[in-house]
């Protein structure tokens, strides 16, 4: 009977197997091991691998004991760490199938999609160094469903010469940009449209670059990073007179900076703050002090958490960006989450995109507003399952779109 | 076997055919609640179209056979493009620029073409009528044509285009 549970577990696994880097900051406000995100992950912005004490945090969280349905043989084989050969190598894992209606918000349709089936490694042959490598096979079974500047992959390398210095990160993967969501409709990272909303960062977005960062004192973290920019060119934007051209220059540098505050809070209290910055295009210096050169892009992020941990989070975040010529965005999150249970997080979202775009000589306002109400249920350890129910409102048209969508995570 | 675990293993039995036939049962119910509540969006209201004078003289490449050209009337088709192409000497198709997919906005055929090719999911449309040529995502998306726009003169000798836009 064992053997067939064993199996059962096994084809779930490797059905939706068959079926991106991504992050759940809401944990870090409801858990005790600290609101950096580094506490849980090996990135110092989030999301991807999660260490060992990230891969600990959740690894017992469930709302059926394995035990009780015959399982628990298969669970206490996986569950004696992630990490192995003395620390050598680090396994991490996420793997997610989603269903929900896709499409213009005036014709949509329901579709069933692959979003991420995707391993992490991190490679540590020595204290001052180690490597995260990450691949996203849901591209290969899905190429259609992605938005060009995505990228199914990453490498990096981190040295740490010296434990009281920054760190060193070199390689392809992502700038930290605002906070790390893992859903890709979020507004805030969008060009909110009249038709569509285009994406203002891509989803699985990596560049090449290097990035340093500072994370040895417990409240404060900080990053700055010089990157290329061939994937965010990908993505197209209209100017003012209509000419369809890249978001930035391919042969352009991005500029990035990331700030971080986690203050230490009395009664179980938890809080992180801070903001991120993108700059692309040059800085020039005249004689009324500096401004930035013609065809600049920036994305600016500020946010404010706050919660109790094992109960509540309350995440806000406000980005406002501009590509000169061509548009301006203002956009807005609030997200409340409720912890019932270690097993049960209900949560309620709504955001505010405005997007302003300059037409010839006239500047047209779209606004869009986003609200999602959903739970975060993790059935069994490593399983968790995301209902939720979303409404899109543009503003400009009537009525609005609503929907269910449900989402099956695997993670290790 | 003693009865004791024979009575065990049937009643193991019978609760484990009982969750399957449950699940069984209520998989339509889930599946007629995932559906209900839902709706989609009204289409943004259009102004009504009024007749639209454009001056081909500004833009040379419309004026040979095969010519194409993008151009951005303010308040017209959403404030997005419009695409003219020159099917023949006497006659110019406008489209809109926008695939009825994912709102992503097609590119303008190369020269001695007619394929408009989308960026986003590669479908393929045709500039002298705005209908799908090649559609790589049929599986999840059966296919609409471009917006096509009313010419209602073209007046030849001042080389002027009047559109229902």
């Amino acid at each position: 009977m064992r053997v067939i549970n064993y199996l059962t577990i096994s084809i779930i696994f490797s059905i939706v197997l068959q079926l991106s880097i991504e992050a759940r900051p809401q944990y870090s406000l409801l858990q005790t091991y600290g609101a950096k995100c580094q506490s849980c992950h090996v990135n110092v912005h989030g999301g991807g691998a999660r260490n060992f004490p990230g891969w600990l945090s959740r690894k017992d969280i469930t709302a059926i004991n394995p035990a009780s349905i015959g399982i628990d043989g298969f669970y206490n084989f996986i569950s004696e760490s992630n990490t192995y050969f003395n620390d050598l190598l680090l396994f991490s894992m996420d793997t997610r199938f989603q269903t929900a209606r896709w499409g213009r918000p005036d014709a949509s349709r329901r579709d069933y999609m692959v979003m991420q089936v995707s391993p992490y490694f991190v490679v540590q042959p020595f204290d001052w160094m180690h490597i995260d490598l990450y691949y996203n096979f849901a591209y290969h079974i899905e190429p259609n469903k992605r938005y060009p500047g995505m990228e199914y992959y990453n490498a990096s390398v981190y040295f740490t010469p010296f434990k009281d210095l920054p760190s060193i990160r070199a390689g392809y993967f992502q700038p930290p940009i605002g906070t790390k969501w893992d859903d890709h409709t979020l507004l805030v990272k969008r060009v909110s449209d009249q038709g569509k909303s285009q994406l203002l960062m891509p989803h699985d977005y990596s560049e090449w670059g290097i990035q340093i960062d500072y994370e040895n004192i417990d409240w404060l973290g900080a990053s700055f990073g010089v990157f290329g920019s061939e994937n965010l060119s990908k993505n197209k934007v209209r100017d003012y007179i209509g000419n369809v051209k890249s978001m930035v220059n391919p042969n352009s540098l991005s500029y990035v900076f990331r700030l971080g505050v986690y203050p230490t809070l009395p009664g179980g209290y938890t809080s992180y703050m801070g903001g991120t910055l993108l700059l692309n295009g040059g800085l020039g210096f005249g004689s009324d002090g500096f401004y930035m050169k013609n065809d600049y892009l920036y994305v600016a992020s500020l946010n404010f958490n706050i919660g109790i941990s094992d109960k509540i989070a309350l995440l806000t975040e406000y980005v406002t960006s501009e590509k000169q010529h061509s548009f301006t965005t203002d956009n807005f999150l609030i997200e409340l989450n409720y912890q019932i249970f270690d097993y049960l997080i209900l949560f309620a979202r709504a955001e505010r995109a405005t997007t302003r775009q300059r037409i010839i000589d006239k500047d047209f306002y779209t606004n869009v507003n986003q609200y999602v109400l959903g739970a975060h249920i993790n059935i069994l350890p490593y399983i968790d399952l995301l209902p939720e129910y979303r409404i899109y409102d543009r503003e400009l048209a009537p009525s609005y779109q609503s929907q269910w969508a449900f989402q099956i995570h695997l993670f290790y | 076997m003693d009865k004791n675990e024979i009575n065990n293993n049937r009643r193991d039995f019978l609760k484990k055919v009982g969750t399957f036939v449950g699940v069984t049962i209520s998989l339509p119910v889930i599946s007629s609640v995932f559906n209900s509540c839902e709706q989609d969006e009204n289409p943004i209201p259009q102004p009504p179209k009024e007749l639209t004078q454009i001056d081909l003289n500004k833009y040379p490449p419309i004026n040979t056979v095969g010519g194409s050209v993008k151009i951005l009337l303010p308040g017209k088709n959403n404030n997005n493009p419009i695409i003219l192409y020159r099917k023949s000497l006497d006659e110019i198709i406008v489209l809109s620029t926008i695939c009825r997919h994912a709102g992503c906005e097609v590119n303008l055929p190369q020269p001695g073409k007619i394929e408009l090719r989308c960026p986003c999911h590669l479908v393929i449309f045709s500039a002298e009528n705005g209908d799908i040529l090649i559609n790589p995502i049929s599986s999840e998306w059966s296919g609409e044509p471009l917006d096509k726009f009313n010419v209602i003169e073209f007046d030849k000798a001042n080389n002027i285009l009047k559109v229902e836009i």
